[in-house]
């Protein structure tokens, strides 16, 4: 369909909107010839029949297509009935303020849409306008909630058809929006479309039970039953440990312990459980930091407490509660003096700042880079910084820069441990999204990778090779890329995969602790080996 | 519930091509799902990480850490990725008859 | 002219009985989880790059310093120059800026003429100016001062007016996300600021014909009442008449942005308070975690009878999905 408008949400055509490489925002070379690019994998004609698919051909959830016409007036009135809970504050005290807010002043006067990557990534595709879907649900608010006049309604705020294809479309639009928020910092009024982006998803997972597999029964549901979103219980988690201080030891030539379940310690060390089975150096950088520091740290072995994860934070306030008391309990049990979240953002947030009217004070929390600022600058390590003699860039994740203002501590660090540090532009709280914000780095059924990769990451990716346009472009200068954030990381693997980035461009990703471990004086030289990234 | 055929085999994969019933994977199916997965010969290095990985999540329910596949293998990241070349998560635990991995991995 | 006395009152009533009715409304909202949106101004020394104080190790054991002059430096340009705009839209800020800035001119002149006629009913003026002579030239000056900003105004709106009705009509996107109400504000204000203008072509003393309205108005005195019309031209009751008829209509509409952002920014956006124990944001919030949970997803568990306490303790229901 060419020229999309509000109404076609719920038109009956087959596929709303269309993505095509060549409309897409052009990359720097050598990304930017369009018969090298692997494009998108189109779904199977079964896969069609069985799912809906009807928004832009890419499916992130899978929904199923009604078969009656019962179910799917069924449906419909669990939608009409969840967007009526949205807006009650029995159901939705959490976050009604600013969503009535963001749904009453929309002047739609659309100075958001240049700040959002993935609209202007996309080659400006209507359908991934920050107000696109904000829209619908605004029309939807006015005329199943707020009711009043119909007339009066219509010239103030449009009509909309309420069918079946635009619950269906408007559910996938609800997972094309990564809630970084960038375009929130740009409303004259302060309207926020991530907001309304997450309370969408909050409508579909706490009333119709929708919500994609993987931050649901793989994510929250596993992490609240096993004790990790990895599927990790507490002894594969202790196994696992053990396993990275030994190889840890072996490889800095300091012994490095890990603490379990120490009462009273001054710090609870949780990380995204993801760092123990991806990336073992971080934990393991973080334990060899701590004890250098002589920070007496723990680990928590108890059910969910040696997982920092809040998938919740994505898509459902109760399952978002029900992780952070568990947090807040593991802290309270171990009488810690202060939580530390590991290299994380979201996490961060949801721990940090979101869930801080849960915890009411009771264990304070801070995030990493603070205390590795702290660290870093107390002269109990000694350093050499040439160690890090490659050039390095920083990657400010959205959930640190513009929810929690984090943004100096980090850039400390690296001015005084990475020589050849160098910004990102636009950085620091008016970053670009990595592209897998709010869980999409984690997700990716079907051909919704292929999306994320090239049309979330897009923006990031062009300015993480901007950033370095003054070194030797080829392979054989390895350029590092600071993320500390799981979530983020796991964008940029698969982002840099795709792209054959490493071979091409001789681009790597990391956090910032492998950073500060590679340049300690009493560690072995080559901590960070290219080789093994 | 997509079904998977190749020769004789017929399995339940789900929508990523990953074994739906991790009982239901014998040496034919591994051979099968290594057809998925550009691994055209599944050689002794093949079964080696295929065994590691088999009896890891007999024991654990789920995936080993890729760095401890490395080294309890002996074989360095780029080898497993010459071996399945799209990489130890989706490549070889799906050719292991794993379930798919899960979380920020 | 008593007639429109009364209207004049009665628009400014409904005006203030629906704003204040929305003001509270908004205000006494439940409060809500904490979602500010860096760069937050208040935050001393670190606003300029978007820091916060959770930069700080161990940050509850320092002191919370709020820079409420660093919010209005933010503030003072973003309502009067529109600086949002001006950085993220400069095509729309063409016609927005001077649009607005030609109502709070509007506004700034009502001021005007109020505090005027107060001075003149009061008969403060000679005790506050000394010599009648100096009186007289401050009421030469006032009556310029007043002239000259009805004329810059109207004109600066007229244009803002143009041009914001054209930028809606031509620019793709915005004619996709406007409704009929867009144009008929746009056109609506534009009338006010046309017939203001129509109106001072068209008679030289109307800013003394404007303080004579206010001054009826304050004193309902029957000789402005019975010489008043006569010298107000049709084109100024038109501009009056319709005026008020905006005013009635505003505080229905989405304009009321003009309160709402104050909420937008301090209650959203700006709003970092960390919760404490025993705090009032404690004590509210524990009250709304008593609410009863209605959700109907079987995950949650919700009976109708638990509340938020009840199902954030409980693990995920594993009733079966229908």
């Amino acid at each position: 369909m060419k020229n999309v408008k509000i109404k076609d949400i719920s038109s009956p055509v087959e596929q709303l909107a269309e993505i095509k490489l060549e409309e897409l925002y052009p990359l720097p070379p050598p990304y930017d010839k369009l018969e090298e690019q692997p494009g998108f994998k189109t779904l199977s004609r079964e896969i069609r029949a069985k799912f809906e698919a009807s928004l832009d051909g890419v499916m992130a959830v899978g929904l199923k297509k009604p078969e009656s016409e019962e179910e799917e007036k069924r449906l419909i009135e669990s939608f009409i009935s969840g967007l009526n809970k949205l807006f009650s504050k029995e159901n939705n005290w959490a976050f009604l303020q600013p969503l009535t807010l963001s749904m009453e002043y929309c002047a739609r006067c659309q100075t958001c849409s240049q700040d959002c990557p993935i609209f202007i990534g996309s080659g400006e595709n209507e359908i991934y306008r920050p107000t696109y879907r904000a829209e619908i649900l605004r029309k939807l608010y006015f005329k199943y909630v707020k009711k009043g006049s119909k007339l009066y309604n219509t010239f103030q705020n449009g009509g909309i058809e309420l069918n079946w294809k635009l619950i269906a479309r408007l559910f996938e639009l609800s997972y094309r929006c990564t809630l970084c928020r960038r375009c929130a910092q740009s409303c004259p009024i302060g309207v926020d479309n991530g907001l309304i982006t997450h309370e969408l998803r909050k409508m579909f997972s706490m009333e119709m039970g929708l919500s994609p597999k993987e931050l649901h029964e793989k994510g929250t549901v596993q992490q609240l039953e096993v004790g990790s979103s990895t599927g990790m219980n507490s002894l594969v988690v202790k196994d696992n440990i053990e396993f990275i201080d030994e190889d840890m030891s072996e490889r800095t030539g300091i012994k490095v312990e890990t603490k379990w379940d120490v009462e009273g310690a001054d710090v609870l060390l949780i990380h995204n459980s993801g760092e123990i089975l991806s990336w073992p150096e971080n934990p393991g950088a973080f334990a060899l930091i701590l004890d250098a520091a002589g920070i007496k740290w723990t680990m928590s072995s108890d059910l969910v407490g040696y997982d920092g994860v809040n998938y919740g934070l994505f898509y459902d306030d109760v399952q978002l509660a029900r992780i952070a008391m568990k947090h807040l309990d593991i802290a309270k049990k171990l009488k810690v003096k202060k939580i530390v979240m590991g290299e994380c953002g979201h996490e961060s947030k949801a721990m940090g700042v979101i869930a801080d009217r849960i915890f009411a004070g009771a264990v304070p929390r801070e995030t990493a880079m603070t205390i590795m600022n702290d660290i870093v600058f107390s002269g109990k390590l000694k350093f050499e910084p040439e160690r890090n003699w490659f050039p390095v860039t920083l990657h400010d994740p959205c959930n640190l820069a513009r929810s929690m203002g984090v943004i100096e501590p980090q850039r400390k660090v690296l001015r005084y441990l990475a020589p050849k540090f160098r910004e990102m532009e636009p950085h620091g709280n008016r970053n670009y999204c990595c592209g897998g914000g709010s869980g999409f780095a984690v997700m990716s059924r079907y051909n919704f990778s292929d999306w994320r990769i090239q049309v979330a990451s897009r923006m990031k990716f062009e300015q993480v090779l901007n950033a370095f346009s003054d070194e030797n472009p080829g392979p054989e200068t390895p350029k590092y890329v600071c993320a500390p954030c799981s979530n983020c990381k796991g964008a940029f693997r698969d982002l840099f995969d795709f792209y054959g980035a490493k071979a091409k461009s001789g681009l790597y990703y990391s956090g910032l602790v492998e950073l500060i471990v590679n340049a300690m004086v009493d560690v072995k030289e080559g901590f960070i080996d290219f080789e093994m990234m | 519930m997509p079904i998977f055929e190749y020769g004789t085999v017929k399995i339940n994969v789900d929508e990523d091509g990953f074994i739906e019933n991790p009982e239901d994977w014998n040496e034919e199916v591994a051979k099968a799902l290594a057809s998925t997965e550009d691994v055209l010969d599944i050689t002794e290095d093949h079964w080696k990480v295929i065994n590691y990985l088999r009896d890891y999540f007999k024991q654990y329910g789920i995936a080993p850490m890729i760095r401890k596949l490395c080294k309890e293998t002996g074989y360095p990241l780029k080898r497993i990725y010459e071996l399945f070349p799209s990489g130890p998560a989706k490549g070889a635990c799906k050719v292991a008859g794993l379930a798919k991995p899960t979380g920020c991995v | 002219m008593y007639l429109l006395f009364i209207f004049t009152y009665l628009s400014v009533l409904i005006f203030l009985a629906v704003v204040i009715y929305k003001f509270v409304k908004i205000a006494s909202s439940p409060v809500h989880l904490r979602w500010e949106l860096y760069p937050v101004p208040h935050e001393k020394g670190r606003a300029s790059y978007g820091g916060s104080i959770l930069e700080e190790v161990d940050w509850w054991t320092k002191k919370r310093e709020k820079d409420h002059l660093g919010e209005l430096k933010v503030m003072v340009p973003e309502i009067l120059l529109l600086k949002g705009v001006w950085e993220h839209n400069k095509e729309l800020w063409l016609g927005s800026f001077p649009f607005h800035f030609a109502l709070y001119l509007f506004i700034g002149n009502i001021a005007l003429l109020i505090v005027g006629t107060l001075f003149q009913i009061t008969g403060i003026s000679p005790f506050v100016f000394g010599a009648s002579s100096n009186w007289a030239t401050f009421w030469s000056i006032f009556r310029i001062v007043i002239d000259a900003i009805i004329w810059i105004a109207s004109i600066l709106g007229i244009l803002g007016a143009i041009r914001l009705l054209f930028t809606r009509i031509v620019n793709r996107k915005l004619v996709l996300y406007s409704t009929a109400s867009h144009y008929f504000n746009i056109i609506l204000i534009g009338t006010i600021y046309l017939t203001a203008l129509l109106w001072r072509i068209a008679d030289s003393g109307m800013v003394t014909n404007l303080m004579g309205y206010y001054l009826g108005l304050i004193t309902f005195s029957k000789e402005i009442a019975i010489n008043l019309p006569v010298q107000i031209p049709k084109i100024g009751y038109a501009h009056v008449i319709i005026s008020l008829i905006f005013i009635i209509y505003l505080p229905f509409t989405h304009m009321t942005h003009f309160f709402a952002k104050y909420f937008t920014y301090h209650s959203v956006r700006w709003e970092d308070t960390p919760n404490a124990p025993g705090s009032k944001i404690a004590e509210r919030v524990g009250e709304q975690l008593n609410q009863k949970v209605t959700w109907a997803a079987p995950h949650i568990g919700a009976d109708g009878n638990r509340n938020w306490i009840a199902i954030a303790s409980a693990a995920p229901s594993k009733e079966v999905k229908k």
